[in-house]
């Protein structure tokens, strides 16, 4: 097991190398600079532009660049943000705990609707409520997550005026109050419900599948000969079995939230990571751009490495070394 | 997702917002009437609100974007336009200017120039207070110059109006402790210029920089410090009480303002998504907010909600590559393109009709242009001027003269050689009438039997289009651009032989001649500047390195409940100590 840990984390520093490799060059590829968006300014000065550009080294070839970029990373400096004009750090640090905060809380609120769903409706399979649960997750596979963000918007943000439309925080509170949390989970449950709702319905399907599955097994049948009452069959039998894919999931989905919703930040205005990414991407803002990718690369690396140990642990027959 | 993918996102979204919007409440029909050639609309610039204004009270201000705001709240090293428009609550300019973008004596400070007008002598008035008590003091002026000038300084406000100070060469090339030709003395500044040009009183740099409190940071490392960035300090008419980063900023009155103690109490800012901005002023969730074309429609539906427009110094253009830039001359050289004729140019100009642009395409927020000085400078602006109106048989009869006819039948003009002629023409995408005014454009020169077509099939992306244009790629013949003119009416930045925004890449010697008599020293006579300016238009017109196709409209979007909020042509901004509200909450 440790063996295996280590040649995973070991074969890390070569995916990641090349991943930056690719990043880099593409994001130099990527036409235009940050100082470009200064130059329709007709009272701007090229050659003082031109001298700024000389002093960021913008011109020198990338693989030049890329080596300084590299030696600077690997003491712990990712440079400075050339639209931000702080740390790259900074500007991510910023942003990374919205996402975190955020992603965290659809992970919960999506487990919290997809395991009683999931079980009810695979015990009770073919009854008139698994038909109403399976037809809810077939109208949420077809619903584009967009637009279902908006009506929740319209919804419970405007005409309802449940929830704030726009921003992590209530700006009027004291920072470190408990009113200060109570305002930023106030500022995510819209989103992450709604995120939730949709995304939801994959895992209840792969939960009603399992139980289904499951609950026709041999040692099931041998319990209910024994005469082990239902309930327990299906607390302890079927149900321990059914959450071994579903726990094998969760590294993925830590992976994907991660880096970022860039749907939902942009609806529900929730500046975290995806829309950090998505604006440097516009102001070619290189260091942050190749610094969010890399981070996003490291955490699929560790998510999948996740997943991979967490399924070794709840199933033995998976071997891994 | 890729960058067109999100702007089909967004547009899609907007969509469904507005569809939503529209299902709340009933629709009227809004019958417009669509008047004259030129300024198709009118709009108001003030708010109508008559009743009673509250003591203090509370205004939602939406700041109308798509990503965080960067937050260098700072006149000297802001980048971004929002970090703009969030300045103009707490900070300001030492002079204010009229509806000419020129300097008047209204403002914190006045001025006065010397016989010569080489040497400018501002004095701030007394009483002129920064939020933390301190005066404002001509040192804190001359702190700003010796920031922007600076070998360290990392924003972009250092042109050409700063190098034309005396000793500022010196002291940017790090020779010299301080600039030789800015003299303090108490509350007292003195600029003197190498030169005498008019657009000194126009471009000078007038916002002062806290000396005291920005003194111990380095100049590099200024704009990325807290007290620029958590706690930054002006003399406007609010002073920042809370910075979320990049979503919300809270003010609150200054009661020393320098004008008076603003009627407001407190402005809350935060900022709004493009796709709900209008769905916030409806539900009254904002008060204000900046109004893109896009959403204009929307917005002009909602009851509670007035429109407020405003002239917008820009104009779009249809531009053509007439040569290249010369790296090592540094300046323009003309030749080697396929418009080399500038009766083909005239005719590419008369074949499109920009009225009907304007009216339909834009719904009257823009209008046809007829000249490259736009009306936000109305001492040079001539409405009598007659630009490149429709005229498609003018179109087809240039092209005839020119040697340009269908040689071979196939409904296309060769070239007068009796090549095939083509030509490609390059659009930025963004906005939902990018891609129909491109196609539209393309019709009608098809119609008098030019063969231009999109440059490869598609729209470009804003950072690849200025590249190329920038870098004269051989593909582009010609192309659609705008450019914003700013505050000075020299047009010198944009056209001059050596000016490397001179995209087009024309140079002409009557050009450089008038461009020359524009900014000496006759030109401070304003009528003397003026007929130099109608010369030159009229040469550019005639010359056709470019056809100005539309001036445009900006709008906000205001709530019932506000009053005396004012925009003025030649200010970019409100005065905010003036505004006041007539309702505790906004109008639903």
């Amino acid at each position: 097991m440790w063996k295996f840990i280590v040649r995973r984390l070991l074969m890390m520093i070569p995916q990641l190398f090349i991943l930056s490799v690719l990043v880099f060059m593409m994001a130099k590829a990527m036409p235009g600079d940050a100082l470009g968006g200064r130059e329709i300014d007709p009272r701007a000065n090229p050659d003082v532009i031109e001298a700024q550009r000389e002093k960021m080294g913008l011109n020198d070839p990338w693989h030049e660049q890329y080596i300084r970029w590299v030696s600077n990373v690997s003491k712990g400096d990712w440079g400075v943000s050339y639209t931000h004009k702080v740390q790259v750090t900074d500007v991510i640090e910023d942003r990374i705990w919205n996402t975190v905060n955020l992603a965290l809380l659809t992970l919960i609120f999506t487990y919290l609707i997809a395991i009683p769903l999931g079980l009810i409706s695979g015990r009770y399979s073919d009854s008139w409520i698994d038909k109403v649960i399976t037809g809810y997750t077939y109208i949420g596979f077809a619903t584009p997550m967009f637009i279902f963000a908006i009506i929740m918007l319209f919804v419970f943000g405007f005409s309802l005026d449940l929830f704030p439309t726009g921003g992590s925080v209530n700006p009027t509170v004291e920072e470190g109050t408990f009113a200060y949390v109570l305002s930023k989970i106030n500022h995510m449950i819209l989103p992450a419900f709604s995120t939730a709702i949709v995304s939801t319905t994959v895992i209840i399907q792969y939960l009603r599948n399992e139980v289904i599955d499951n609950k026709m097994k041999d040692f099931v049948r041998t319990a209910k000969a024994k005469g082990v009452p239902e309930t327990n069959i299906y607390t302890h039998h079927v149900l321990r079995n059914s959450f071994l894919p579903i726990a094998a999931f969760l590294g993925y989905e830590i992976t994907g939230l991660v880096g970022g919703a860039v749907i939902i930040e942009t609806i529900f205005n929730y500046p975290g990571i995806g829309q950090l990414f998505l604006s440097s991407v516009h102001a070619r803002d290189f260091s942050v751009v190749t610094a969010v990718v890399m981070m996003t690369g490291f955490a699929t690396l560790l998510g999948t490495l996740l997943s991979d140990i967490i399924l070794s642990i709840v199933d033995p027959r998976i071997r891994i070394d | 997702m890729n960058a067109k993918g999100y702007q089909v996102l967004c547009t899609f979204i907007s969509f469904i917002l507005v569809a939503v919007c529209q299902s709340g409440q009933k629709i009227e029909e809004v019958h417009q009437e669509v008047a004259g050639v030129r300024t198709s609309q009118t709009f108001l610039t003030k708010t109508t609100n008559t009743a009673n204004a509250l003591e203090g009270g509370h205004l939602n201000y939406g700041l109308v974007a798509d990503s965080p705001f960067e937050g260098i709240l700072n006149g000297v090293f802001f980048e971004n336009a929002y970090d703009a428009e969030i300045l103009q609550f707490f900070d300001e300019a030492l002079l204010a200017t009229d509806e000419n973008s020129q300097f008047t004596q209204e403002g914190a400070a006045t001025y006065e120039m010397s016989k010569d007008y080489k040497t400018m002598t501002i004095t701030i008035r007394d009483g002129v207070k920064w939020h933390d008590g301190n005066p404002v003091t001509g040192e804190d002026l001359e702190f700003a110059y010796l920031t922007i000038g600076h070998p360290d300084y990392n924003g972009s406000r250092y042109d050409t109006t700063f190098q034309n100070i005396i000793g500022m060469d010196e002291y940017h090339a790090g020779k010299a402790e301080r600039i030789s030709g800015i003299k303090v003395n108490g509350n007292r500044v003195s600029l003197t210029f190498k030169e005498a040009n008019p657009s000194i009183l126009t471009g000078v740099w007038t916002y002062p920089l806290h000396k005291k409190y920005l003194r111990d940071i380095p100049v590099a490392q200024m704009s990325a410090s807290e007290k620029i960035r958590q706690h930054p300090i002006g003399f406007g008419p609010f002073k920042v009480k809370k910075i979320v980063q990049g979503e919300a900023i809270e003010f609150e009155a200054f009661d020393e303002y320098w004008k008076g103690k603003p009627k407001l109490d407190r402005i809350s800012l935060s900022v709004v998504n493009s796709t709900t901005a209008v769905k916030a002023l409806q539900a009254g969730k904002i008060d204000i907010a900046k109004i893109s074309a896009d959403l204009y429609e929307g917005t002009k539906k909602l009851t509670n909600v007035n429109l407020l427009g405003q002239m917008e110094s820009t104009y779009t253009y249809i531009g053509f590559k007439l040569g290249h830039y010369d790296l090592d001359k540094k300046e323009n050289v003309m030749g080697g393109t396929k418009l080399s004729d500038k009766r083909v140019r005239q005719a590419i100009g008369y074949a499109i009709n920009n009225d009907e642009v304007g009216r339909f395409l834009y719904k009257g927020l823009r209008f046809q242009a007829n000249t490259v000085i736009p009306p936000t400078q109305p001492n040079y602006y001539d409405a009598s001027f007659q630009g490149y109106t429709y005229n498609p048989e003018k179109a087809k009869r240039l092209l005839d003269e020119a040697g340009y006819v269908d040689r071979n039948g196939d409904g296309f003009r060769e070239d007068p050689k009796g090549k095939k002629f083509v030509l490609n023409f390059a659009s930025m995408a963004g906005g939902d009438a990018a891609e129909p005014l491109a196609r539209y454009y393309i019709q009608q020169w098809r119609d008098v039997g030019l063969y231009v077509q999109l440059l490869e099939g598609r729209l470009h992306e804003f950072n690849s289009f200025y590249d190329r244009l920038k870098k004269d790629d051989e593909k582009i013949d010609l192309y659609q651009a705008a450019f914003g003119v700013g505050s000075d009416p020299d047009p010198s930045g944009l056209w001059a032989r050596d000016a490397a925004f001179n995209y087009t890449r024309w140079v002409n010697e009557k050009n450089d001649e008038l461009l020359q008599k524009g900014v000496s020293v006759e030109a401070f006579n304003n009528e003397y500047r003026a007929e130099v300016y109608k010369e030159w238009q009229a040469l550019i017109k005639e010359e056709a390195p470019l056809i100005p196709t539309l001036f445009r409209y900006g709008f906000l979007g205001v709530n019932k409940r506000v009053r005396d909020l004012k925009l003025e042509t030649g200010s970019v901004y409100v005065d905010w100590s003036k505004v006041a509200v007539t309702a505790e909450k906004p109008i639903k």
